[in-house]
């Protein structure tokens, strides 16, 4: 969560999230140096899950190549060498978001080959679909997991919509939706597609990034479901046990170790005028 | 070095991985380096998170070395274990571009080491980290500032070891290395707190009334 404040990890933890993962992605603004990559996945691997841990929460990542710099062959190379250190750190739990996004020639080439990476060390996968022509985009992607071989239950295809969900549910695929406050999937069709298909290997995760987008939106979308009827057990399913299932299959963590509580001030969370000026909090609790 | 060797391996899970980690120990500086990145950085998953249970025999021997190393995790310990006879290279790579806990791993391991004191600017630089995984790894129960830093470096890391909400009674050294600049520092910041209507945590108090300064 790089883009966003400390107010959101607080608003975060208040409404229960206890965990994030934050996929490597494209910063607004592309890269120029492979040297911007070393040191932005060092920041998602390092400081940020520090500054996570501060407000309760426990921050994991995916580390990658995104379909959108891939179109620059020299660095993308260059980012690639990086890959196998990183996707050894204390928290990666997947390659991601790699995948289309305006398919052209050297997406499909990084796509391919980190889809291998991954094959290779059993890692999960959290795969972006292209947002324009993305019915055509999501066939392609299925086809291209196929022809690589990767167990299809470690794979998050995401982004989905009620054009995509059903053949990526069918190919034995987890079917993630990224939510927006407006444009592409919002609360209220996520709510619909549900309610269509039920919670078995469906994700729902919150667009937090430096746009339009509400790192509360998972929050939104459990609200509109238990006013629809929808069972404590099957949101607990929907919004714990799904990504805890798949992304567990990293290493990185256990359930049991995710259900303990960090051990963090919560005055930091609820009493305003502590809260880090440049600093970190002042209390802590230690044995 | 070498019984931390061997409690450490008795206590590792019999797993290929494991296996490797200890094999890597063995070879030390003539680890290859990708190798070398592989299994410090991916510890957790291949050694185990948790604290080990030691023996009584195992717990005195973790605790007699000069740095006190058995309340680590079997990960922690193990990273510590190969950071302490690594290259000089891979352990600057460390210190200046680890994530916090692998960071934590080496800034504990340089006691181990015989050219502890070469690596004296690297953990000033790790002292600027605001992290407290980081920091504390340095300004916790580690006596390596007191024997390494100057007077400046060390009454900067007290200090910021208040800031960080750190324990100030667990800085080591820090009544051997009390001077006048130090009183004068913790002064200081006591009264500007004051006039912020805020104090210092009460071991800080502690100490500066055990030097007489109000
Ligand atoms: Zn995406």
């Amino acid at each position: 969560m790089v883009s966003r404040t400390t107010d959101d990890y607080m608003a975060m933890y208040k409404a229960g999230v206890r965990a994030v993962i934050e996929p490597a992605f494209w910063l607004g603004q592309a890269r120029t140096h492979a040297g911007s990559f070393d040191d932005y996945f060092q920041m998602i691997t390092g400081w940020e899950r520090f500054r996570a841990s501060q407000f309760g929460i426990r921050h994991y990542s995916a580390i990658c190549v995104n379909a959108k710099e891939a179109n620059n062959e020299e660095l993308a190379e260059a980012v690639m060498a990086l890959l196998p250190r990183y996707l050894e750190k204390e928290n990666v739990v997947a390659v991601g978001e790699i995948g289309y996004d305006d398919m052209t020639e050297l997406e499909h080439r990084y796509f391919k080959r980190q889809l291998i990476l991954a094959k290779e060390r059993n890692l999960p996968v959290i795969v972006h679909t292209p947002h324009r022509d993305k019915k055509n985009g999501v066939v392609a992607t299925i086809q291209l997991i196929k022809e690589v071989g990767n167990d299809p239950s470690l794979i998050c295809i995401d982004h989905n919509n009620e054009e995509t969900v059903g053949m990526v549910l069918e190919g034995g695929f987890w079917a993630g939706h990224t939510i927006y406050p407006r444009t592409k999937m919002d609360a209220e069709r996520m709510v619909a597609i549900v309610l269509k298909y039920g919670t078995e290997r469906i994700l729902v995760n919150s667009s937090a990034d430096w746009g339009v987008s509400n790192p509360l939106s998972t929050c939104v979308v459990a609200d509109l479901l238990q006013k629809q009827g929808v069972t404590q057990p099957e949101l607990d399913k929907l919004f714990w046990e799904n990504p805890v299932e798949l992304f567990s299959r990293s290493g990185a963590f256990t359930r049991a170790e995710l259900e303990t509580e960090l051990e963090f001030d919560q005055s930091n969370l609820f009493n305003g005028n502590s809260v880090l000026r440049g600093q970190a909090p002042e209390i802590r609790r230690h044995h | 070095m070498d019984s931390l060797y061997e409690i450490f391996t008795q206590s590792l899970p019999k797993t290929t991985p494991a296996a490797e980690f200890a094999d890597a120990l063995i070879a030390g500086p003539n680890l290859e380096v990708e190798t070398f990145h592989r299994l410090y950085s991916g510890a957790p998953r291949r050694l185990g998170r948790e604290v080990p249970l030691w023996s009584g025999v195992q717990y005195i021997a973790l605790s007699a070395h000069p740095i006190d190393l058995s309340r680590e995790t079997r990960a922690q310990l193990g990273r510590i274990l190969l950071a302490a006879v690594c290259s000089p290279d891979l352990l600057r790579h460390i210190l200046l571009r680890g994530d916090e806990g692998e960071q934590a791993a080496a800034l504990r391991a340089l006691n181990l080491r015989d050219d502890a004191a070469d690596f004296k600017l690297d953990a000033v630089n790790c002292a600027r980290s605001n992290s407290a995984v980081t920091f504390g790894a340095l300004a916790q129960s580690n006596p390596y500032p007191a024997k390494h830093f100057d007077d400046r470096e060390f009454i900067h890391l007290l200090v910021k070891t208040i800031f960080l909400g750190l324990n100030f009674s667990l800085v080591t050294g820090r009544h051997e290395r009390y001077c006048d600049e130090m009183g004068r520092v913790l002064s200081d910041l006591l009264a500007e707190r004051r006039s912020a209507g805020r104090t210092l945590p009460d071991d800080a108090l502690i100490f500066m009334n055990e030097k007489g300064l109000r």
